[in-house]
């Protein structure tokens, strides 16, 4: 049940956030140059956050160095060479499996 | 952006609405990719396989998806997985703001699906494409195709996670998914400065927060990132000049 509410929540909210820019701003120039940013930078800023917590933390503590940092950093190469999430994914993956072949 | 091009396209029915199947096809891989990875989650987490899906129906969005599922299955308060979803959706206002002169014009019911179904890859495409399509019907069906077909492509990739999920062995790693989709998401998305501060110190914050309760060090290691970013001169995020650039692919020629 917490599931569905936390679902429904956010779906309403995101709608909201989605819908705000075509039914009220109508014009991306007249939001202030500050707020614009700030809105910009919550992306990178929580979603480096969530890969920090899962990558390096876990319940016990830190987490151990092993096939999900070799994952993350090809990830994370392949997502600056080729600028495109599909093969940062893809290169995660593979690395990560090659990782746990290996015994690591 | 809204204004006429010299090479416009008047085409409508099914060559406008191919054309904008075809304009997103290349992003279609990753929507599917994701929506697996967002799916294999949702079982082995204990979590109600239709309420997966309906996720996927109405929020859209896989990085607050999966951070849900990560944070509620890690005990997390659903108030904080609530606001912590909240905040890496905040981007959509950008891309709504930067879609509003393109979609004037169009039905509100097509606004509120366009809306509705936002999404990163699709905003680039829609914003360099759609303005070659001639107002009206053309553009609406165009416009319409490319953010219908990434959502259809995402809640199939969700279906097929979810059934497979409970048969992918544990050795697989199936948690690995998760900082691996939001660095995946994360690293090719930053272009700036202040946003490459932003991410470097969320991802410092967040392990130097660890013993906070409640799961708190995500969030707030999210608003110091955004605080730290905001003192770094320059801009950031996709303004509608940037989105438009972004996107390098020539519009479909046959379609005109």
């Amino acid at each position: 049940m917490t599931f569905l509410i936390v679902v429904i929540v956010v779906g309403v909210a995101t709608f909201l956030i989605r819908a705000s820019g075509i039914l009220l701003i109508r014009d991306p120039e007249s939001l202030h140059p500050r707020v614009r940013k700030g809105l910009a930078l919550v992306g990178p800023a929580v979603l480096a956050a969530l890969v920090g917590n899962s990558l390096f933390l876990d319940a016990d503590g830190w987490r151990a160095f092993g096939s999900w940092h070799i994952g993350v950093a090809a990830a994370v190469a392949v997502g600056i060479w080729r600028r495109n999430s599909g093969w940062a994914l893809l290169a995660g993956a593979v690395a990560y499996l090659i990782a746990e072949a290996a015994g690591l | 952006m809204g204004a006429m091009t010299s090479a416009e396209r008047t085409a409508t029915g099914f060559p406008a609405i191919r054309a904008g199947a075809l304009a997103i096809a290349p992003m279609t891989p990753g929507a599917f990719a994701f929506g697996v990875a967002f799916g294999a989650l949702v079982l082995p987490a204990a979590l109600n396989p239709y309420t997966g899906v309906l996720a996927s129906a109405i929020i859209g969005a896989g990085a607050s998806q999966i951070s849900i599922v990560n944070q509620l299955t890690a005990g997390v308060p659903a108030v904080i997985a609530v606001l912590t979803a909240i905040a890496i959706n905040l981007r959509f206002a950008l891309y709504s703001a930067a879609l509003a002169p393109l979609l004037s014009g169009f039905p509100p019911r097509l606004k509120a699906f366009i809306a509705f179904r936002i999404a990163d890859p699709a905003v680039p495409i829609a914003l360099h494409q759609g303005p070659h399509w001639q107002q009206g019907r053309p553009r609406q069906q165009f416009v319409g195709a490319i953010f219908g077909t990434l959502w259809s492509i995402w809640m199939i990739g969700t279906i097929v996670g979810i059934i497979a999920g409970p048969v992918i062995p544990q050795g697989w790693g199936v948690a690995f998914i998760v900082p691996l989709m939001f660095a995946s998401v994360i690293v090719p998305g930053i272009r700036t400065a202040p946003e490459l501060v932003a991410a470097l110190v969320g991802l410092t914050a967040v392990v130097l927060l660890r013993g906070m309760p409640l799961g708190l060090n995500v969030v707030t290691a999210g608003v110091l990132g955004v605080a730290a970013g905001m003192l770094i001169p320059g801009t950031a995020g996709p303004a509608p000049e940037s989105l438009e650039m972004d996107a390098d692919d020539d519009p479909d020629e046959e379609a005109r």
